[in-house]
């Protein structure tokens, strides 16, 4: 099955012209508006809170008015909706203020005075790891400390000719969605209805619901179109909705909480600063022979889900290579910072730094063609994962390369002169992969979910998925891949923005697995209702979600195939230097991947350009200072349109069996190889390794300082 | 303390009532119901709430809503019927220049401004003019793009 045409999106016209109700353009009657009170110190008690006399008709809301859990139940750890007696971050939600009139609101906010005694706070990884503050979690801070390694690493470095050793550091990346948060909590009856901007409307129902005490069915959500999300939009809608609805209920009127950007920027997830050392060993010959990997993510005052973004970028880090034998080590440490949390790339950004820097620095020390000397020792079908498990299907490593240094024209391009008056050019390349979905244990029963197909009387086929169209396009490739397997036209084809009164249970939208997973149980589903399609009236069917079958994993030792399928991918970025100012600006960026079956074309062009740009951002502009002084968008710069170079990309096909038609993933992976490529370029240009994103002038400036 | 303010809004005279602090960007979307205009930063960063003041663009978030005494709004709504706006609706449409939309309907505002002014803008005085307005989705090429097919298919619609 070949998928030779684009099809039209059906949400665009209604975008263009302002005709598509985001939440937080909806307003409902007798609605009050909330704002949050929030912790104005790192870390302490709070001694008391002093609240003004509240005009009529408006409330505070708090610890006091959760009716069951203050915990947010889907992480693991300890993650209240309002701070629990003591604070644990700057911003941190202590309290909310509702009433009608949104500015007497703010005012009345304003004057609430928290008192704290304070705590010394843990600033940074490097603090948390050195324990000289009274701890914040556990007796060391650390969340989750995990390893993973086949072979005798340690019997390799004893032997080894050469150990080359390089530290990384990254720090907190900003979504940056264009719509901020928003959630409107409404009482109705018994029930309570949530009208989210979320990834994951039924987590979202089970949170508010385990808050509340309450069967799950008592709550609704009503996902509308999200402005964006890019991960920034799975966990900060539990708490918001939480909040809310704790007020509505105590003022029997929907409530509403809609984020400031500054509010935003200052207190939802990001992406974790990390700090990586990669160290390798070398025989004699100059061949690796082992790589030891250790990882530190800087997490928050609350783990939120830092177990699973570590856990994920930790089962990547040894990038698209099978050395003889390697380990790698993660630990997410507790700092008083706000929480980090998923964002596109889910701690792969981090590790594929680390892993292509170290490489691309190796070969620039041994005088090597960086290219000729990584693909020694690239993944090859059939070798094991660093897991233990297999790479189970053809692995187009070397395609991808040859495919991005033909369309880049790389070999001319590395030739280059380097100086042209105080400018110096350079060109840099970076190798990833890309594993997605993240395997479940396979030796249990999975959880049921399920995804359903609707045939309404008029002959239109229904998709009942709470997957979320967050802006990629998602409801257009799942309709596309039905109307295949129900050989309809696409225009027949429907899928609404979840409501849970409406679509079953499936999964929260994000890593990169929607497609490639759910979307060939849409084909089950849809050759269940082919036969049927003749009946007259409604017929309604479902297909279970299942893991493919080639899946072996065992969550408890971590032993397995950690992820169902792979991505590969390769990027190439030119960039010029000005030794002046060390500015970096990038004149050209090229990208082949392989996404398996592409089911539209034009939607995966602009998945690559939105993941790249983001990438770009990422390596050379975007820096948050830890101390919350970055608290606007003239402070936290991101790309413009006159800050982004001509993108040009490329896909190799590589059909994945399991998948639908073939079809990979594709949100994802684009953003992944792009720093590490850019801090090859610069290196190129400069002739001094870069260990840190972003590439500020400053950083720059620093290290050619310290080689001359 | 409020005033009552009479304008012109999509070649309509108006008058609304609003207290000296009210920004514009929220006395057309609360009082006139005009909620294609998006607020993305309130601090003139994203371009998100865009319109046109005479003409001319403006942004919303970083006007009080006196100033627009005696003045002419156009808000995407009123753009709508032009036939300007449906060459840039299908143009986005066929570049897959929209993806979450939210920044959609200030970048239609300030590329229609621009093919008005200038017929066949290149890419350059493209991305210049349109620099103000932050996407995060789509990394600006089929944005680009899409406004580079409606200067092409603009016949008299400007
Ligand atoms: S909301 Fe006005 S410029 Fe961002
Ligand atoms: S399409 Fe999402 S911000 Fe532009």
């Amino acid at each position: 099955m070949a998928f030779t045409k684009n099809t039209d999106r059906a949400d665009t016209s209604d975008k263009c012209s302002g005709a598509t109700n985001y939440i937080g353009d909806v307003f409902f009657d007798n609605m009050l508006e909330a704002v949050t009170v929030r912790s104005p110190v790192r870390r302490g008690i709070i001694r008391n809170i002093v609240t003004p006399d509240m005009p009529k008709g408006y409330l505070t809301v708090g610890v006091d008015d959760i009716p069951n859990q203050n915990q947010v139940s889907y992480f693991r750890d300890t993650c209240p909706f309002f701070a629990p007696g003591k604070v644990s971050y700057i911003g941190e939600p202590v309290l909310l203020v509702a009433g009608p009139d949104p500015a007497t609101v703010r005012k009345l906010a304003k004057t609430i005075h928290i008192d704290c005694d304070p705590i010394q706070a843990i600033h940074s990884l490097d603090e948390a790891l050195k324990g000289d503050k009274p701890p914040l979690y556990g007796n060391d801070n650390v969340y989750i400390d995990e390893t993973f390694a086949y072979g005798d690493v340690d019997g390799a470095f004893s032997k080894a000719a050469e150990v080359f050793e390089t530290e990384t550091r990254t720090g907190y990346q900003e979504h940056m969605y264009m719509e901020t948060q928003c959630v409107v909590a409404v009482p109705n009856g018994d029930r309570l209805e949530i009208h989210a901007s979320t990834q994951g409307p039924h987590a979202l129902r089970k949170v508010v619901a385990d808050a509340l005490g309450w069967d799950h069915e008592r709550v609704r959500v009503v996902q509308y179109p999200l402005g964006g999300a890019f991960g920034g939009k799975i966990e900060l809608p539990f708490f918001l909705a939480g909040q809310a609805a704790f007020a509505a209920l105590k003022a029997n009127r929907p409530v509403r909480i809609v984020y400031t950007r500054e509010e935003d920027l200052l207190t939802t997830s990001k992406r974790h600063p990390s700090r990586v050392k990669v160290r390798s060993a070398l025989n004699s010959e100059g061949n690796i022979i082992a790589m030891d990997v250790d990882v530190v993510f800087q997490a928050g005052g609350y783990a939120m889900s830092c177990v699973m973004v570590l856990d994920t970028g930790l089962k990547k880090a040894t990038g698209v290579y099978h050395f003889p034998s390697a380990r790698v080590r993660g630990r997410a440490m507790a700092t008083n910072n706000p929480m980090p949390g998923a964002y596109r790339g889910f701690g792969a950004p981090q590790t594929f730094f680390a892993i292509e820097t170290h490489m691309n620095a190796l070969a620039r020390r041994h005088r090597l063609e960086p290219l000729k000397f990584k693909s020694r020792y690239f993944i090859s079908q059939g070798n094991s994962t660093l897991t233990g498990g297999k790479y189970h299907f053809p692995v187009a490593l070397p395609e991808v390369m040859q495919e991005a240094v033909r369309i880049s024209d790389y070999q001319t391009r590395r030739k280059q002169v380097k100086a042209d008056g105080r400018i110096r050019r350079g060109i840099g390349q970076a190798l990833f992969n890309f594993g997605a979905p993240f395997s479940l244990d396979t030796s249990s029963p999975m959880p049921p979910r399920y995804m359903g197909l609707l045939k309404h009387m008029d002959g239109t086929v229904e998709i009942l998925s709470e997957l979320v169209d967050m802006g990629q396009g998602l409801h257009t490739a799942l309709r596309k891949i039905v109307a295949a397997a129900l050989e309809m036209p696409i225009e027949r084809i429907i899928h609404h923005d979840a409501d849970t009164d409406c679509v079953p249970e499936a999964s929260i939208t994000g890593a990169s697995m929607s497609v490639v997973l759910f979307g060939r149980i849409l084909v089950d589903a849809a050759e269940k209702l082919k036969p049927r399609l003749h009946e007259p009236g409604e017929i309604k069917v479902q297909a279970q979600v299942r893991q493919p079958e080639h899946l072996q994993w065992d969550a408890a030792k971590g032993k397995g195939d950690p992820f169902h399928s792979y991505v590969w991918g390769a990027v190439i970025a030119e960039v010029e230097v000005d030794t002046l100012t060390w500015q970096v600006s990038t004149t050209g960026l090229w990208i082949t991947l392989d996404v398996g079956t592409a089911i539209d074309r034009r939607i995966i062009r602009g998945q690559i350009d939105g993941g790249v740009v983001q990438g770009l951002g990422y390596a050379l502009l975007e820096s948050m200072r830890e101390d919350t002084m970055t608290n606007s968008l003239s402070d936290y710069i991101i790309p413009t349109m006159l800050d982004t170079p001509a993108i040009k990309s490329t896909l190799v096909a590589n059909p994945y069996p399991p998948g639908p038609y073939g079809a990979k993933c594709v949100g994802e992976p684009p953003l992944v190889g792009v720093a590490p490529a850019i801090a090859d370029a610069v290196a190129d240009a400069c002739g001094v390794e870069v260990y840190r994103l972003p590439i500020s002038p400053e950083y720059l400036m620093q290290q050619m300082t310290k080689s001359s | 303390m409020t005033r009552t303010i009479s304008f012109n809004l999509n070649g309509a005279p108006v008058k609304a009532d609003a207290a000296h602090e009210t920004r514009l960007v929220d006395l057309l979307r609360n009082n006139f119901g005009l909620t294609g205009i998006k607020e993305g930063c309130g601090e003139g960063e994203c371009g998100a709430c865009m319109i046109l003041l005479n003409g001319f663009p403006a942004l919303s978030c970083i006007m009080a809503a006196g100033a627009v005494e005696g003045q002419q709004v156009t808000t995407i709504e009123g753009l709508r019927s032009s036939p300007g706006f449906d060459i840039l609706a299908q143009a986005f449409n066929d570049a897959g220049a929209v993806q979450c939309g939210y920044c959609t309907p200030g970048m239609i505002v300030i590329a229609y401004a621009l093919l008005r002014d200038d017929p066949a803008p290149d890419e350059q005085t493209i991305r210049s003019a349109m620099a103000g307005n932050l996407c995060r989705c789509t990394g600006y090429a089929m944005i680009v793009e899409a406004v580079t097919l409606a200067a092409k298919r603009r016949g008299e619609a400007w």
